[in-house]
């Protein structure tokens, strides 16, 4: 990942939308899927996952299930109702901001 | 390859050591490590101390000992700290919310007779609201007793209930200031206290919450 920071404030929405597509996800299946989507351009760390995670959680938008798989436990994330309607919300603003950087950055094309 | 019981015993023991004693902190974090801990040990063909060693290291850093936000005396792994600020943020600002709607409601009275009734009236809800809170709160020790079950709510829960006796001056201090300032102060404390005492109850149903699923596997 060349500069991590353009991709800070993106990173719960791109949760949310992981987890509107795939219902429920584990954090290590959230960064892997994250890695094949953009063909290892974009590598979440742990540091940034979990707390983005437990913030979500506690906002009320992620709720957990928890499930015993291969001699360990599981925890799943998934989108609470209100965490279903804010994933459009925040989704539409994501989609904003990038016509508005693509405006900025190359004005051409925008037109 | 899927890693043993054994395998998965020794990760246990190791995050344990490192301080992430929570469980449903440890949960997340013990899966993470083994699924890597599997991927390396696929991808490169190395064994489970090497792959064990090399994942290990990449979490070093999140297992580092910080002070906790709310105590001078406790450190926490990185990733415990931030799930505790995570909470006390959300709490702060819902805080803050709560705050600015009562001092707003309070400038807006008509007179100091009002402003003396409204004052007079949060103390009377709050002596109620104090002590129910201390039941709702001896409810949920009693029902977690014989659990060994531990979260990171029921850390905040526990620190929230050692504290909340140190208001009882407050609670039994019936008299209501006559000053403008005073009464702006109080209403000011009297809703960061409220907010104390509506999250201690949320931490103890969310660890509750949490038992109730770890209990089913």
């Amino acid at each position: 990942m060349k500069n991590p920071q353009l991709y800070k404030g993106s990173l719960n929405t791109i949760i949310m939308k992981l987890l509107e597509e795939n219902g429920k996800m584990y954090g290590y299946e959230i960064t892997q899927k994250v890695k094949a989507i953009t063909q290892g351009e974009l590598n979440i760390t742990e540091g940034a996952l979990y707390p983005a995670l437990h913030k979500l959680e506690a906002e009320g938008l992620l709720d957990v299930e928890i499930e015993k798989v291969d001699n360990r436990l599981r925890k799943y994330y998934k989108l609470t109702e209100s965490g279903t309607k804010e994933t459009v919300n925040r989704l539409s603003e994501l989609e904003d901001f990038i016509r508005n950087m693509q405006t900025l950055v190359n004005p051409k094309l925008a037109i | 390859m899927k890693l043993t019981a054994e395998q998965i015993e020794c990760i246990n023991r190791t995050l344990i050591k490192k301080g992430i004693k929570f469980d449903d902190l440890k949960i997340e974090v013990l899966d993470h490590i083994a699924s890597q801990i599997e991927s390396e040990m696929k991808t490169t063909q190395t064994t489970f101390p090497d792959a064990f060693s090399k994942v290990f290291e990449r979490w070093n850093e999140e297992f580092v000992l910080t002070r906790a936000y709310f105590s001078l005396a406790n450190y926490y792994p990185k990733l415990a700290k931030t799930k505790f600020g995570n909470q006390l943020k959300l709490e702060l600002i819902t805080a803050i919310a709560i705050s600015l709607v009562l001092i707003l409601s309070f400038q807006l009275l008509p007179d100091s007779n009002a402003k003396f009734q409204f004052v007079f009236w949060m103390k009377k809800v709050f002596f109620y609201a104090y002590f129910g809170t201390i039941v709702a709160m001896l409810i949920f020790i009693f029902l977690n007793q014989k659990s060994k079950i531990s979260s990171t709510y029921k850390c905040l829960f526990d620190k929230r209930f050692v504290s909340i006796f140190c208001w009882v001056f407050v609670v039994f201090n019936d008299r209501v200031p006559n000053s403008n300032v005073a009464q702006n102060i109080m209403v000011l404390l009297m809703s960061f206290m409220f907010m104390f005492l509506i999250s201690s109850v949320y931490l103890g149903i969310k660890h509750y919450q949490f038992q109730k699923k770890f209990a089913i596997q």
